[in-house]
């Protein structure tokens, strides 16, 4: 995933803050110990948030524990446990997506890209075996997932309905996976996970805009006049934005639909906090970027 | 990869309903809690990722249309769907006047099977496209999740017929989360009682103030 669904920080509580950093360090353990040191380096805070949402929907029990870690040597850092099988979940998850991340990069993205992707991806292969083996269903919809966004992106022209669709599908399956035994919960996550894919993938076609103008790759944002030119002028750019500004409303609007229906139980407040404020936020620091030209400071530390 | 309906036990052209009872009764026979022995346990867990993945993929066909080519039944399932699709003429809802029957595909909307209900909109005219089906066709885009589009045609539809209530109310709810309301949302204090006095309150403050008058021995509301 992209780094865009992460909590609005002035408005979480101090504990709040503590848990999500918590349940990161715990994600994080928990790869490092199933997947290798390698594979921790890709860790984003929205897997963290797909850990605690696993935590709040099944109702299982945290526990706080400390350690000492490479990253941070000198302080020793708290870290969740978790009962049931959170972060054995996002894990794999997380496992799971990067191999497809990497494999759509070595497809169509610049040289540098591609020479990256090609030296992780032998690593990220092993890892997804293993991932697969423990979650096949999960492995079987994000593989269909990317089977239709490869057929999109060749067609080149198409909506931003049809042309989210691949990354929403893709999240649909990761929150279905929530529940396992309960179908009526896993329709309403499935859903709750296709806004938010498509959330996610508004953002990041807002964020790529002007370096896929110049690169001449598919964006669905770019106005039709702007087909084919290299840079976007200021109107342009403008337009683009309002257009994903209310595509991402209306997406948030029915995100929110879905979401009330569900029970997170004891993690509602952090959720609440993400769902409402997090993701807008993220939105507007998107737009805010995209409209001046530069670079949004939050996306290298997650990615 | 195995053929999904036969893991559920229903034939192609089960209908929604029979699809998802059969899941469910599935999902309950298989359900982890109710097997003690872990070896048990274990087999049904990984039954329990086959249902569900079967499930999943059947659903997905109905939204999307066939979206993989296994040979071993792309063909029954094409020719079942075609069939389930030009029967639809019998149906006594038929409206020959529009050219669709919009029960049936209210039907088909609500039960989750999207892409006949998609076909079936398809088929009509342009001539014949009139408000119902503008309104139709945004529920089919909203529940596959296409917001824009969806918005696109309900407000095609409230701008056809401007006085109908169930279209407005739909372009209504779409204009404002368009604006950036959410359900549920604690943060946003956009509901006008809040904050804002309403009549109750104002009598209530008029009452008090009349009985701490009468205490001092003046009168505020002369008739109590």
């Amino acid at each position: 995933m992209f780094g865009y669904v992460k909590p609005f920080k002035p408005y979480l509580r101090v504990y709040e803050h503590e848990v999500y950093k918590a349940a990161y360090c715990g994600l994080c353990r928990e790869l490092n110990s199933s997947f290798g040191f390698v594979s921790t380096l890709t860790l984003s805070y929205d897997l963290a948030f797909l850990a605690l949402c696993y935590v709040g929907i099944n109702g299982d029990r945290l526990k706080t524990d400390s350690c000492r870690c490479p990253v941070h040597p000198v302080k020793k850092t708290k870290y969740l446990r978790c009962s049931g099988k959170a972060f054995e979940y996002a894990a794999c998850a997380e496992v799971i997506l990067v191999y497809h991340k990497l494999r759509d990069d070595l497809h169509d993205k610049g040289l540098k890209h591609r020479l990256r992707a090609l030296s992780l991806l032998w690593k990220a292969r092993a890892d997804y075996k293993k991932a697969a083996a423990k979650y096949p269903e999960l492995a079987d919809a994000v593989e269909r997932a990317m089977k239709q966004q490869f057929a999109s992106e060749r067609s080149r022209s198409c909506s931003l309905d049809r042309a989210a669709e691949p990354t929403a599908a893709m999240m649909s399956a990761v929150f279905r996976g929530l529940s396992r035994t309960d179908p009526d919960k896993r329709e309403l996550l499935g859903r709750f996970g296709y806004a938010l894919g498509r959330f996610v993938y508004i953002c990041d076609a807002l964020d790529d805009l002007e370096d896929d103008a110049a690169a001449g790759n598919f964006d669905p944002l770019i106005p039709k006049s702007a087909r084919g030119s290299k840079t976007l002028t200021r109107e342009q750019k403008e337009k683009a934005a309002d257009y994903a500004e209310n595509s991402i409303m209306l997406t948030l609007g029915a995100l929110a639909e879905s979401y009330v229906q569900l029970d997170f139980g004891g993690m509602k407040p952090i959720m609440d906090n993400t769902v409402y404020l997090g993701l807008r936020q993220t939105f507007y620091d998107v737009k805010k970027k995209a409209l001046s030209g530069k670079k949004r400071q939050t996306k290298g530390n997650c990615k | 990869m195995n053929d999904p309906y036969s893991i559920l036990g229903v034939s192609k052209n089960a209908s929604e309903a029979e699809i998802k009872s059969a899941y469910k009764k599935l999902v309950k026979k298989y359900h982890p809690d109710r097997y003690t022995d872990p070896d048990m346990a274990e087999l049904a867990n990984e039954k329990m990722s086959e249902i569900n993945n079967a499930y999943d993929r059947v659903m997905e066909d109905k939204r999307n249309g066939v979206t993989y080519d296994d040979d071993r039944y792309s063909g029954g399932y094409s020719s079942s769907q075609n069939g389930g699709y030009t029967e639809y003429n019998t149906y006594s809802n038929f409206n020959q006047n529009t050219g669709f029957d919009a029960y049936r595909i209210r039907q088909l909307i609500s039960s989750g099977d999207l892409n006949s209900a998609d076909n079936m909109l398809a088929s009509v005219p342009i001539a014949q496209r009139n408000a119902e089906w503008n309104y139709l066709k945004g529920m089919v885009s909203y529940q596959r999740g296409w917001f824009n589009e969806a918005y696109h045609y309900t407000s095609q539809a409230s701008k056809m017929a401007p006085g109908n209530a169930e279209y407005s109310a739909a372009f209504q709810q779409m204009n404002r989360q368009r604006s950036g309301y959410m359900t549920g949302n604690a943060f946003q204090r956009n509901s006008p009682a809040v904050g804002s006095p309403d009549v109750c309150d104002i009598l209530n403050g008029l009452c008090i103030a009349d009985c701490c008058c009468e205490a001092m021995g003046g009168d505020l509301v002369p008739c109590c």
